[in-house]
């Protein structure tokens, strides 16, 4: 049963694993109606980092509907019944029109009839018409204009596969307009010129996937390596599933994931912890759960049984990569996966040393441990020169990881390894937002206080650990491997 | 039972009290009453040295973490490279961090750096180098060694100067995979036709470039009296002074570098890139000014109101907003001390609609050079360009790096100070006044990248016509276009 009541928590935490003392005053509330509160105070800086985090992406979404959070990132920036309006009541009867005739739309849509069909396109110009009278009522960007009026910073939103964040940087005297925002937001989004920005959403799609060859390589590499998970989907969205969005997609969607016992605030500066959570209760306590509580993703990723290859020919640099699966958070074999990554990469990790310094074959190598809630990955790519043939940059990359599956690293490179995420740790504490997105990304995962402890678990980890992480994972028969090359 | 009815009661009665006790949520944010802020813009003298060697330095203890950071501009640039050998600062750059030192050669140096997890970079832009370090600060001496080294006595190592050149190279034929570096380099060239600028770097200028080319270079200006520094972390002020006293050579009589003449000439009227995607990447270009300029505020205010501030601006609203067109719609006032900048107009919108985009634009263009800005406008560009000051100064990082620019860029000690009253002291009329002295759409150069075949297919929308221009296409990146002097 959740706590019924408000349970102030304070915690001095300092890291232990260092020859030195870092305290981060957490504070950590939860609210009646589920709503996550983490506070750190820092009273050198002017300002506060705040930002709202949604435990929603596209691991939530389904085929037909893929990217839908993604476009409610952007739908949030429209408003809601007081803001970015002039008069709700009398917009309302625009809004009601357009609504009517999308719920057509939609009902087409659910009998496969698409949103290029020549009855989805006369509605759509129906809609069209009926925009035009509403627009009378729009006040612009009303949002971002108060934001940005009063000292905002940082002002955006992002979308990932777990987490959907609204985040802005204010004067240390303005926090109260974030509460007022978000909290309206938060309880009456309202979906205004949702089909103009259905378009801007297809615009972004086309900038970063149609018109980038890696990241479009990408894209398809990922869809392939996740063979039953939602990770499957791009965040963004496919993009046919983008053209046929309706309005009642996105308000579904919206009524399951934005409430507040799927949320967590994080603020980052200068602001007093206790009058911050009093504030916070004050502006988001009325707002109720989801009336029906969040279904967590059961699927997991089928062990693999063969190899999945992926060849690309295309205007881009020509570059391997590999992927390898792994479990879900939380897992003891996560954190040796993070120092096998330290060990093969950097400019003296060993696929940098090996593949560019010795033996002249690539521009880059590096390896990335990608954890992720439900299931991961763990990523090899090299980028090749013009004339180097990838599978003798394959074969040195199964050479460097039978190395390691033999042998132990040595001691030097265990104590890079530790330097290195002291050096990481040290540096996330000093940016607001950096620490923000932190806290918030352990706490999707569990807990913020993972991020703590997080130095002591990489530091409990010895060299002997690292052969057999490597044998458990790092299995080529089962990898997915894509090779992007040059298009002749 | 009757104890419950008591029970309800109190609970009522306690409710309503504690409903009558607890403020309401202001109706609108506009009845949020704000504790005032202060705090006012750090100054940066008390933070600047010149230390015994002639070096100039901005430094600030910051005890908060157990961190050291140093970060430097050289007075240098790409625009300063020599002709026929355009890329030498950048590759001089790279091999100053990998090509070894006096001290270390280059495999030591990088096994060191990663160690000690240190950040340790040197690069070039088109009008400045800059040099950085950092690391826990209890590796602070080593590491400012390692800085030293690479900064004052790189190595050159022949393999390195191979191996890195090599790389480069790499990086040259892919560098227009993607179309925002193909626009940026065709603006460029479009806007200042052979200024040092917009030349780019070939395999051929790579060629030409010698060793010995890169250690005369490196002796040229990498000298004391031609950088400034800044530092902070957790260190005794005292203590760091001295050490770069040390590890930084005395400053000579030397002069500074000086930069070449650069103008804005454009090479036509519009010029479109042929490159087979979905979008047209657009650049809509005008001349502006070198800094100081007394225009420069009222520049800025004016951009900020049509396509400086995101959503809210003109151009967001009309192109992004309401017409669903682009994803990236905005406008930039340029600020450059060394050249004269340009001010522009970008955004990406698929092929089909490359035209009507570009007619809205203008329309806005006309619109604000016509009717200026309102009340509103003026008030909210104003509060965008000033309040986000507290942010900007937030640490004692930001302190000692943004008085360092300061100088570099020879403004006045008391810039930040003065800025916001700078700004306040503007009107309306202003505005207007620079609207119509620097964006006619008269003067307006048009650089696309996309497909050409699709563009000019749509190129039929009322209000604008590419083909009207007398575009000069260039037939893709291979053009002669991007090779022209």
């Amino acid at each position: 049963m959740k706590k019924a009541f408000l349970i102030p928590l304070l915690l001095l935490v300092s890291t232990s694993a260092f020859a030195y003392d870092i305290n981060v005053p957490v504070t950590y509330d939860t609210l009646k109606n589920g709503m996550r509160i983490i506070v750190v105070p820092d009273t050198n800086v002017a300002i506060v980092s705040c930002r709202l985090y949604y435990f929603v992406g596209s691991m939530y979404e389904q085929f037909s509907r893929s990217g839908l959070s993604h476009m409610y990132e952007h739908m949030m920036f429209k408003g809601t019944h007081r803001l970015n309006t002039s008069d709700f009541a009398k917009e309302s009867v625009w809004l009601a029109k357009i609504d009517s005739v999308d719920k057509i739309i939609f009902s087409l849509k659910s009998h496969g009839i698409f949103d290029t069909s020549a009855q989805t396109v006369k509605l759509r110009k129906e809609i069209s018409g009926f925009m035009e009278k509403e627009r009378a009522y729009i006040k612009k960007d009303e949002i971002w204009e108060l934001y940005m009026g009063n000292g905002g910073t940082h002002l955006n939103a992002w979308t990932a596969d777990d987490m959907t964040a609204y985040i802005v940087t204010l004067p240390k005297n303005k926090v109260e307009l974030f509460y007022w925002i978000e909290s309206d937001r938060m309880s009456n989004p309202v979906f205004r010129e949702f089909y103009s920005e259905r378009e801007v959403v297809l615009e972004e799609r086309r900038m970063r996937y149609e018109n980038q060859p890696a990241n479009r390589f990408f894209e398809y590499l990922n869809s392939l390596f996740y063979l039953a998970h939602p990770y499957r989907l791009p965040t963004i969205g496919w993009k046919s599933d983008i053209e046929n969005y309706t309005i009642q997609d996105l308000s579904s969607h919206v009524k399951q994931f934005y409430t507040p016992d799927n949320a967590v605030i994080i603020l980052v500066g200068n602001i007093d912890p206790k009058k911050a959570v009093a504030d916070i209760k004050h502006y988001f306590g009325a707002i109720p759960r989801a009336a029906t509580p969040k279904q967590e993703v059961v699927t997991r990723e089928p062990q693999p049984i063969g190899e999945t290859r992926f060849t690309v020919r295309d205007d881009a640099a020509p570059q391997i990569d590999m992927m390898f699966h792994t479990p879900g958070y939380d897992n003891d074999d996560l954190y040796k996966l993070d120092v096998l990554e330290s060990i093969l990469s950097g400019r003296s990790g060993r696929l940098y040393d090996r593949l560019v310094n010795r033996e002249d074959l690539c521009t880059g190598a590096e390896a990335e441990n990608a954890v992720r809630l439900n299931n991961g990955y763990f990523e090899i790519n090299a980028s090749l020169k013009k004339d180097t043939d990838p599978a003798k940059v394959e074969k040195i990359i199964k050479e460097e990881i039978a190395a390691l599956a033999k042998t132990p690293p040595s001691v030097r490179e265990m104590e890079r390894i530790k330097n290195t995420i002291r050096m990481s740790f040290v540096s996330n504490l000093r940016s607001l937002e950096g620490l923000s997105d932190r806290l918030a990304w352990f706490e999707r995962l569990g807990s913020w206080k993972a991020m703590l402890q997080y130095p002591d678990r990489i530091a409990a980890i010895k060299p002997e650990d690292v052969p057999a992480i490597v044998k458990k994972y790092i299995d080529f028969d089962k990898a997915t491997v894509g090779v992007l090359l040059q298009k002749q | 039972m009757r104890k419950t009815t008591v029970t309800s009661a109190l609970i009522v009665a306690m409710t309503a009290l504690w409903f009558s006790a607890t403020p309401q949520v202001p109706a609108s944010p506009s009845k949020i009453a704000y504790p005032p802020l202060g705090w006012k813009v750090p100054l940066g003298e008390s933070y600047r040295q010149v230390l015994d060697n002639g070096l100039v330095a901005y430094i600030a203890e910051d005890h908060a973490l157990p961190y050291f950071q140093l970060s430097g501009i050289v007075r240098y640039g790409e625009i300063c490279d020599p002709a026929g050998k355009e890329g030498i600062s950048s590759l001089l750059t790279s091999i100053m961090r990998l090509g070894g030192t006096a001290a270390y050669h280059s495999d030591t140096l990088d096994a060191i750096i990663d160690l000690y997890a240190m950040h340790v970079s040197v690069s070039a832009s088109d009008t400045r180098v800059t040099f950085s370090c950092a690391c826990l600060s209890e590796y602070m001496d080593t590491c400012l060694y390692i800085l030293s080294q690479v900064l004052f006595h790189p190595a050159f190592e022949e393999k390195k100067v191979k191996k890195e050149t090599s790389l480069f190279l790499e990086a040259i034929a892919h560098r227009f995979d993607n179309p925002d570096p193909v626009l940026d380099a065709a603006y460029e060239k479009a806007m200042y036709r052979d200024g040092q600028n917009s030349l780019l770097p070939f395999p051929e200028t790579i060629g030409r470039i010698t060793r010995k080319d890169l250690v005369d270079l490196h002796k040229k200006i990498f000298r004391t009296e031609n950088m400034i520094v800044a530092a902070s972390g957790s260190f005794s002020k005292r203590n760091l002074a001295q050490k770069l006293a040390v590890l930084f050579p005395k400053a000579s009589a030397g002069a500074e570098s000086v930069y070449p003449e650069i103008a804005v000439k454009p090479i036509a009227k519009c010029i479109v890139v042929n490159k087979p995607i979905t979008q047209s990447y657009i650049r809509m270009g005008l001349p502006l000014f070198k800094r100081p300029n007394d225009d420069f505020y009222a520049v800025q205010l004016l951009n900020t109101v049509l396509g400086g501030e995101g959503f809210t601006s003109r151009l967001g609203s009309k192109v992004r907003s309401n017409e669903g067109l682009a994803y990236v719609v905005y406008s930039s006032a340029g600020s450059n001390y060394v050249y004269p900048a340009t001010f522009f107009i970008e955004f990406q919108t698929k092929n089909e609609t490359a035209s009507r985009a570009i007619a809205l634009s203008l329309e806005e263009v006309k619109r604000i050079r016509e009717s200026g800005i309102t009340d509103e406008e003026l008030s909210h560009a104003k509060k965008v360009l000033i309040d986000g000051f507290p942010s900007m100064f937030r640490s004692p990082a930001d302190i000692v790096d943004n008085y360092a620019d300061n100088e570099f860029l020879k403004r006045p000690a008391n810039h930040y100070a003065v800025y916001p009253d700078k700004v306040n002291a503007l009107t309306k009329a202003d505005v207007l006044a620079a609207a119509k002295k620097y964006l006619d759409p008269a003067n307006i150069t048009y650089t696309i990248v996309g497909d050409t075949a699709a563009v000019f297919r749509a190129d039929t929308i009322a209000g604008f016509s590419l083909r009207s221009q007398k575009p000069r296409v260039a037939v893709g990146v291979a053009d002669s276009l991007f090779r022209a002097k």
